[in-house]
This record gives C-alpha cells, sequence and structure tokens, in this order.
C-alpha cells in the first residue's frame, strides 16, 4: 500500500513514542485512497485537524489532488527526514503518510486560555502558569516546555469509583527503572473507593500510618515538574486535582524554590540560606525559650535576662504553658485565615493579630518577648516553599517544646539530634532522605540507549 | 514494645542529666555581684554582700538592685543566710564581678577561691577587683548613668565599655592560675568607691597570698604597657619648662632574659604617637620633634626602670619574669630556686624607642 520508504518511517516513529498513551496513530480510507496519520492528541486541536485533513481527504478524488490540497497550507511541510517529522510532531503537528510522500500539519493547539497563575507555590521571575484540573491540559503544559521523544506518559485509572486518570511521565532515558516499576507496582496496587488529591495519593504511596514529613513533592508549577523529569525523575499528574507528584524528592527539594534558579547565582544561595534559617527557627526557637528561660537562664546576656526576667513579671504561668498558650493562638489565626472565605479572612487576621500583639501582653497573661518569639516562629515557618514541609515542621516544633520543657537544653539537644536522625531513616521510593549528592545513585542502564539514538 | 522500652530509657538517662530543675526566669534573683570583706565581728572569718539585679517592671527604666549582707565564718553558710531573706532562688549564673575587700586582701585571702572555684554556677570568666574602702561599699555605688545594675561596674573591664590605659582586667580563672603558678604573681586592679562614680586608676600586686605592693596610676599604665601593649594612652613630656602631651597610638613592649654572669633584663619599649597638646606656642618642627623624642624616651625609660625596681623590690613578679626564665631554661629540678636567687639582683636595661609623627595638613 504504501511505499517501504514511508513504512519504514511510520514504524520509527512508533518506535520512538511507543511509551506515549496520547500518540494517535489514525489511517483514513477513502473510496479512493488511503492516508494514515500520526499525532499527539494532547497539543494537538482536534478540530484543526478533522476539519483540514480528515474531512477534505473524502472530498478529494485522487491522491494527487489531496497532496496539492495539502501542499496549499503554510504550515503544511515535507520533513528532510525522520528527526525533523519527530521534532514538528512533538511540537504539535501532524505528520501525514501519502503513499510515497509523508507531510507534517501543524495543528498546534497552545491552551493559554484557561490555564490559571500559580497561586500555591509563587515565583517571582519565573513562568507564572500552574497546572489545571484536567489532565489533557497538563500534560500539553508538560510537553509544551519538554519537546522531546524520550519523555513517555503513561495513563492509567485509579479509584474504584472515582475512576481517576492519573497520568506517569518520566524521560526513558535517564529515569531510574527501578523507580518506574516500583511506581507502576504501587499504583497498581492501590485499592481506594475514591481519589481526588495528590495528597491522597501520597498516602497511598508511602502507606505509613503516623508519617510526619512529605516524602514525595507536591506541586503546581509545571516548570518545577520539568526540572524534575529533565534530573530523571518520576511525575505524576492527575485529572482532577492541579497538583503532581513528584518521584523521588528528597528533604533539600522541599526547601528549592523555582527562584532559586531564575535568580541570579549569589542571590538564589542567599535565599536557599535564609530558608534553612527559616527551618531552624520556626523548629528550635519555642523549646530553646523554655530550656534558656527555666533551666539555664545564664546563656543570655545579662541584660537580655533581665529584661526578659522583667517582662515576666506579671505573667501568672510557667513559659511552657505560656509559650503553648500563645503558639495555639498563632495556629488558630493561621488555619483560620486558611479556611474563611476571602471577604472574612481579612477581619479574622485583624481581630486576632490585635488580641495577639497588644492585649495578650496589657493584661499580663504573655511576656512582650513571647510575642516576638512566636512571630519569629509563625513567620519563619512561612518562608518554607512547599507547603507540605511548611505544615510538617509547624507539628515537629511541639515535641520539641515538649522534651525541651522536661529536660531543659539537654532535651533541646537530644530532641533535636532526635528528628535528624529520624528523618535519615526516611526513604522516598529507595532513596535516602538526606541524599545531598548524587553518589548513591544506582547505575543507569538505559543511559547507553539515549547516547546510541 | 523494643521502642517503648528504649523510650523509657531514654527518658530515664535524660532525668539523670538535666541539672537544675525547672524554675522560671522570673522567679530568679540574679546576683550580678559578690563583694567578700573582712568582718567587723571578730568570731566571724568573712562579709559576704551580694548584688541582686531587680528586673526593670517596665522597659526604659534605670537600673534597680538590692544588696544583702550576712558575716558568718563560711561563705556557703552567708549565701544561706542570705537565701532566708529573699523570695526567689539565687542564681550566680550572671555573676560578674567579683570585689574582694581592701582589708581582706591584707591577710591571705586564698581560702575564698574555694567556694569561687567549686560553685559550678558561678562562671569562672567573672571579672575580679579589689574594692576600695570595702566591697559593700563598691557594691552600692550607684552612678545615675547605669542602665543595669553594676553596668558601669562591668564595662570597663570588658572590651565593650571606656578603654582606659589604666585599667587592668582580671579574670576569676586567671587569678587563680597566677596564685598557684611560679613565677607569675597576680594582680588585681583596684577600684574606688566615690558618691556616685568608680575610680579605676590603681592596681595591686599579690604575693599569692595576700596585697603586697598597690601601683599608682602611672605604673598601672607602664604594666598594661610592658604586659598587653597598649593602643590608646598619653604620655606627658617635660622639657625645658614645656610640657607636651603625646597621643599614642602604639605602645608594646617586649624583653629578653640575658643569662650569664651577671643576669640582666633587657626591655625594649615601641612608642609612636603624635603630639596632642603643648604648653608653648612654638610650632611644632621636625626639629622640635626631635627634642620631644629624646625627652620622652627618656621620661617612659625612668618611669619603666622605677615600676621594675618597685617589684623587683617587693619581691613579686605580675609581668611573668620567672616564667619565661622557667620556659627557656632546661634544669627543671633547679631552676626555680636559681630564679629566685637571681630576681633580688638582676639588673634592668630599658630601650625605648620613641617615635613622633608630623602632625598636621599637606602643605
Amino acid at each position: 500500500m504504501f511505499a517501504k520508504k514511508v513504512t519504514e518511517s511510520k514504524k520509527w516513529l512508533e518506535n520512538k513514542l511507543k511509551n506515549s498513551s496520547d500518540v494517535k496513530n489514525d489511517s483514513i480510507s477513502t473510496t479512493n485512497f488511503k492516508v494514515s496519520v500520526m499525532y499527539i492528541s494532547s497539543i494537538c486541536k482536534s478540530d484543526t485537524i478533522y476539519q483540514y485533513i480528515i474531512n477534505p481527504a473524502f472530498k478529494t478524488d485522487t491522491l494527487s489532488d489531496y497532496e496539492t490540497y495539502l501542499r496549499s497550507f503554510p504550515g503544511c511541510t515535507e520533513p528532510k527526514d525522520n528527526q525533523e517529522a519527530l521534532d514538528k510532531m512533538l511540537t504539535g503537528s501532524v505528520v501525514i503518510f501519502l503513499k510515497s510522500k509523508l507531510f507534517v500539519f501543524e495543528a498546534k493547539n497552545v491552551q493559554s486560555g484557561y490555564v490559571s497563575d500559580a497561586n500555591v507555590e509563587i515565583s517571582i521571575l519565573g513562568p507564572q502558569d500552574a497546572l489545571v484540573e484536567k489532565l489533557s491540559t497538563n500534560i500539553n503544559l508538560i510537553r509544551h516546555r519538554y519537546h522531546s521523544e524520550r519523555l513517555s506518559i503513561e495513563n492509567k485509572i485509579i479509584g474504584k469509583l472515582s475512576q481517576t486518570n492519573v497520568a506517569i511521565a518520566y524521560d526513558q532515558s535517564i529515569a531510574d527503572d527501578s523507580v518506574i516499576t516500583d511506581v507502576k507496582k504501587k499504583l497498581s496496587e492501590i485499592d481506594v473507593d475514591i481519589l481526588q488529591s495528590a495528597g491522597q495519593l501520597h498516602q497511598l504511596l508511602t502507606n505509613k500510618k503516623w508519617s510526619l514529613f512529605p516524602t514525595l513533592l507536591i506541586t503546581e508549577r509545571p516548570d518545577r515538574i520539568v526540572k524534575n523529569i529533565s534530573e530523571g525523575k518520576v511525575v505524576i499528574i492527575f485529572e482532577t486535582s492541579p497538583f503532581a507528584l513528584i518521584i523521588p524528592s528528597v528533604f533539600f527539594d522541599f526547601f528549592s524554590s523555582m527562584d532559586d534558579i531564575y535568580q541570579l547565582p549569589g542571590v538564589g544561595r542567599f535565599l536557599s540560606f535564609l530558608r534553612y534559617m527559616g527551618v531552624f527557627i520556626a523548629t528550635l526557637l519555642p523549646g530553646f525559650y523554655v530550656a534558656v528561660a527555666s533551666y539555664n537562664p545564664e546563656i543570655f546576656r545579662v541584660q537580655l535576662a533581665l529584661s526578659i526576667a522583667g517582662s515576666r513579671a506579671t505573667v501568672p504561668y510557667p513559659s511552657y504553658l505560656e509559650i503553648l498558650f500563645m503558639l495555639f493562638m498563632m495556629e488558630f489565626l493561621i488555619e483560620a485565615s486558611i479556611r474563611l472565605p476571602k471577604t472574612v479572612g481579612s477581619a479574622a487576621t485583624t481581630v486576632g493579630g490585635l488580641i495577639l500583639g497588644q492585649a495578650a501582653t496589657e493584661a499580663g497573661l504573655v511576656s512582650n518577648i513571647m510575642i516576638i518569639i512566636v512571630a519569629a516562629v509563625a513567620i519563619a515557618n512561612f518562608v518554607i516553599p512547599i507547603n507540605a514541609m511548611g505544615f510538617a515542621i509547624r507539628v515537629v516544633k511541639y515535641p520539641i517544646l515538649l522534651i525541651s520543657t522536661l529536660f531543659g537544653l539537654t532535651g533541646l539537644a537530644i530532641s533535636f539530634i532526635g528528628l535528624v536522625l529520624y528523618l535519615a531513616n526516611q526513604r522516598s521510593f529507595g532513596t535516602s532522605y538526606f541524599r545531598f549528592f548524587e553518589i548513591d545513585k544506582p547505575p543507569n542502564k538505559k543511559n547507553k540507549e539515549s547516547t546510541t539514538s | 514494645m523494643k521502642t517503648i522500652r528504649l523510650t523509657l530509657i531514654l527518658i530515664l538517662m535524660l532525668t539523670v542529666f538535666t541539672g537544675c530543675g525547672l524554675k522560671d526566669i522570673d522567679k530568679r534573683f540574679f546576683v550580678i555581684g559578690i563583694g567578700l570583706d573582712q568582718p567587723e565581728d571578730e568570731d566571724n572569718k568573712i562579709k559576704v554582700s551580694l548584688k541582686l539585679a531587680i528586673p526593670p517592671k517596665e522597659s526604659g527604666k534605670s537600673a534597680e538592685f538590692q544588696v544583702l549582707t550576712a558575716e558568718t565564718e563560711t561563705i556557703t553558710e552567708a549565701v544561706r543566710t542570705i537565701k532566708s531573706k529573699v523570695d526567689k532562688e539565687l542564681d550566680f549564673g550572671h555573676t560578674k564581678i567579683i570585689v574582694l575587700g581592701q582589708k581582706l586582701v591584707q591577710n591571705d585571702v586564698r581560702f575564698v577561691f574555694d567556694w569561687l572555684q567549686r560553685r559550678r554556677d558561678i562562671q569562672k570568666i567573672a571579672f575580679i577587683t579589689v574594692g576600695k574602702p570595702s566591697g559593700l561599699e563598691v557594691l552600692n555605688v550607684k552612678p545615675p548613668s547605669e542602665t543595669l545594675p553594676a553596668d558601669s561596674l562591668i564595662l570597663p573591664f570588658g572590651q565593650g565599655g571606656v578603654e582606659s590605659p589604666s585599667v587592668v582586667q582580671q579574670k576569676l580563672y586567671q587569678f587563680y592560675q597566677k596564685t598557684t603558678e611560679r613565677g607569675l604573681d597576680p594582680i588585681l586592679p583596684i577600684v574606688e568607691a566615690k558618691k556616685e562614680y568608680f575610680d579605676i586608676k590603681q592596681a595591686g600586686v599579690f604575693n599569692k597570698k595576700k596585697l603586697k605592693v598597690e601601683l599608682s596610676k602611672e605604673e598601672t599604665k607602664m604594666f598594661n604597657m610592658i604586659n598587653t601593649g597598649l593602643e590608646h594612652t598619653d604620655v606627658k613630656i617635660k622639657r625645658d619648662n614645656k610640657t607636651a602631651m603625646v597621643a599614642v597610638e602604639k605602645a608594646s613592649a617586649d624583653y629578653d632574659i640575658v643569662q650569664g654572669k651577671k643576669p640582666s633584663i633587657q626591655m625594649n619599649i615601641d612608642i609612636e604617637g603624635i603630639v596632642e597638646e603643648q604648653t608653648s606656642r612654638d610650632p611644632v618642627t621636625e626639629k622640635a620633634l626631635q627634642k620631644y623624642e629624646k625627652a620622652g624616651s627618656k621620661e617612659v625609660k625612668a618611669t619603666a626602670l622605677s615600676l621594675l625596681k618597685k617589684l623587683q623590690k617587693e619581691n613579686v613578679d605580675p609581668i611573668g619574669f620567672g616564667l619565661r626564665y622557667r620556659s627557656r631554661s632546661w634544669n627543671n629540678d633547679t631552676e626555680w630556686e636559681e630564679w629566685q636567687s637571681i630576681y633580688p639582683t638582676i639588673d634592668f636595661k630599658v630601650k625605648v624607642d620613641f617615635k613622633l609623627l608630623t602632625p598636621g595638613i599637606i602643605k
């Protein structure tokens, strides 16, 4: 039917894109001739394909007429070789196989109309797009940032009732095979009625009862997804959730913002330094305050010791109750302002801020220093760029506070060591949570393949 | 089960390590200064005064403090007695200054170090001084400029406040070391209590046990110059009825112990500065500067020699010539005895390199 050259090209293209579920390979048979088209459905406009490629095929009499018709489009060209055809295809073109020729026909579908700005992970200089609650759009967003045939996208359906479409995206040549098989295996093992969010899938994948720290990164930024895919990670995208899961993720990933790359290196380093400072303040400061103020006040400078003692003079409760009271007030305030409708939210912060900031000290319930400490803890906590990690840090300061209250500075040191040990013991799909360098990365057998292709 | 057992063991271990129990900062009375004096009653051995800081209730209020005194046979008893007079737990963690009364240091004072060294909550970096007329009176002074209790007593000794060339800085551990080190004798600053201020310009040299000799203001300055070097000081030069004040930017000294038939200590003093003020109306020319330099070195040499001879006469050694001698000798068994026989008759040779820089504008 087709000439040998065309059949070979088609085979070659099929082979290159065999792992992608969104590749469409259709043949059109009219009474007079037969053509076949191949395209990536997530980045092509199906209307265009029907209107300008399929429909006219039935309306023309001969193949040469159809060829002339195609040639009349400025966006329709004859590719030099297979590679060019593939490249065009990956940027949103349809490959049309005629009897002895093949054409590429541009039918790009850029979904910008209903892609909203990122509002959870905000970047100043980076791209502003965020994922949406539609899988094909999300794949479109990723494909448009990663024009490579090595990007595989495989579909899966999870949830007995919800039948949620999820897609596993990765770069075939650099992603770790064992992680891919592990992810697929775990996904197929999942037995749940309804799957609605990335966080839920995180729990189902890690399967731990009391886990506190996120071991998979949840993101809404296509640029972060693409960066991670290019680093050989596996990404799970959802039909109903504007968030994606990045597998595997280590501790330090949760403290990197995309702005670190977009800013100048000196600025970026300073920003990440600020974040780690923030983590230490948010976790250790409440415990440190109690340990020092109640066990070892000689650590302060004498001036500070006296002013703390002075400001605490009217406080009727011991320091650990004082700080617990204030921390809980702060948590209530944060929770209230997150969950309330936006119109009421500002009222909550105003009332809360007023009570916490001024009235509590004047009533002698808490000391001035305490207000500063609680504010520092809250602000430092907001510095953490990934929300899930921010929540984990919010929780982890309480055990540290408890142990510091019981055992003073020794307790603070021990609980901090305990926290580090706990984190070091975590694994994210086989990767150590504290992995800093790429030393323990297993050798990848697929690397060879990619260099030959 | 295993984790529960481990946690229990950890908690038990931790309870052992915590040290002092939970006591809030506002339930503690911080002892800022300790004064140790000769008791008035013959039966007792020591009079202890504690300067307790009262935390300011509102920010911006000036320093309030309370001084409590007790006379007993031991310091521990005195502290117990004072404890029964206060409502909050005494905390020695912020003790910054220890004042030994002038009368107390006339006799052997080494017994007080037992308490000061053994108390783990007293920081060994507390400053230690001799108080005139007594430790209690020094603690009782309240300068109007003070923002925190005993601030104006602590700041001159630390690097934070005024940098006076006649203040000798001694910390508790240094003083204690020097009471046992052979060849290096303790020296303490002498704080004189005035009505609303302190006068710290003198120093007292100890012969391990008690105060042996008091140094005058000029001698204290010279001691500091030889001992640690000075950065901001001044030298007064007198020449043909004219007086000039030299602002010294850098003054330092080094010395060698020349051994031999007639052992001597060769000391070089380097001073660099500018003429800051003079009584005559003559212009300060290059020639005049040379004359001032000559007169200045003579003056400094005389002061240095008189200080060294004074110390030699009293057979005390706060600069550490003996320690230097011991560190440069090999005969460990006899060197100390040798030095003790050498020191009273050793010859001092002082060479002063006085350099005056031309002040003024570029023409």
